[in-house]
């Protein structure tokens, strides 16, 4: 698993590439924390190159959230392959994230 | 029929011993072996995610106070049925004590593992009665 960061306006996007299973996730854990520490509250999280993730990595996503909501930031996602959307979709994380086809446009959303 | 055609009636196994650096490497596994048995690619995808939950749990769970924790996992195919089967030697696992996550509001954090398990399988079944450890077998058609 690889992680990228970037930062556009008031948003922190985070790139993750690779698998993300309980032997990776610290990784991803680490990131947040590193993120939320530095007082980033609105994040878009890009899964257009997660060629796999499990429950370990719904758990991250599921934590970075809870703990943004609290300050009223937002956590939205990106460009999952089909794979990827279907575990969302059974997991009825798509009740929870709002998704985007775009990156830019789940970017842009924060300004709406 | 090609030469290299693999014997879809064989019974593929595969020991491992590890932690957590193991279940990328079952899941693997697990993938290429759902796909010689003839999974398509949804089969394929829904095999890797239920064996790289249920190594999780394995290695969280059943080995959780041992560093180097045995797995067999045997796979092999029935008419139309895959069937892969995981047996640990650790603690036991009883699923009924895992709570189903709640679905109705913000997402919790873990519990999904058990299931997505059940959402991509057509069958899950654990064996307790084993005098140490626990088997899971896991059931699902080749192609939906």
């Amino acid at each position: 698993m690889e992680i990228a960061t970037l930062r556009k306006g008031a948003v922190a996007v985070v790139i993750l590439s690779g698998e993300v299973d309980t032997t990776t996730v610290a990784g991803l854990h680490a990131a947040f924390d590193d993120l939320v520490s530095r007082g980033e509250r609105n994040y878009v999280i890009d899964l257009s190159n997660v060629t796999f993730m499990d429950s370990s990595g719904l758990a991250a996503l599921a934590k970075l959230y809870k703990r943004i909501r609290i300050g009223h930031g937002d956590v939205r996602l990106c460009c999952p392959r089909s794979e990827m959307r279907r575990i969302i979709e059974l997991t009825r994380f798509d009740r929870v994230f709002d998704i985007f086809e775009e990156r830019d446009a789940a970017v842009a959303s924060f300004s709406e | 029929m090609s030469e290299t055609a693999v014997d879809i009636s064989a019974t593929y196994q595969l020991e491992v011993w590890g932690g957590n650096e193991i279940v990328a490497r079952v899941r693997t596994w697990a993938s290429s072996t759902a796909a010689v048995l003839g999974a398509d690619p949804q089969a394929i995808a829904d095999f890797a995610l239920a064996i790289s939950e249920a190594c999780t749990n394995v290695v969280r769970y059943a080995y959780a106070d041992q560093s180097q924790g045995r797995l067999i996992l045997t796979a092999r195919r029935i008419g139309e049925r895959i069937i892969f089967r995981m047996r640990d030697f650790g603690s036991k696992f009883d699923p009924a004590d895992v709570q189903p996550p709640k679905m109705d509001g913000e997402p919790t954090v873990g519990g999904y593992g058990i299931y997505l398990m059940r959402q991509v399988m057509d069958k899950v079944r654990y064996v307790t009665d084993h005098p140490v450890g626990t088997e899971l077998i896991l059931v699902r058609r080749r192609s939906h």
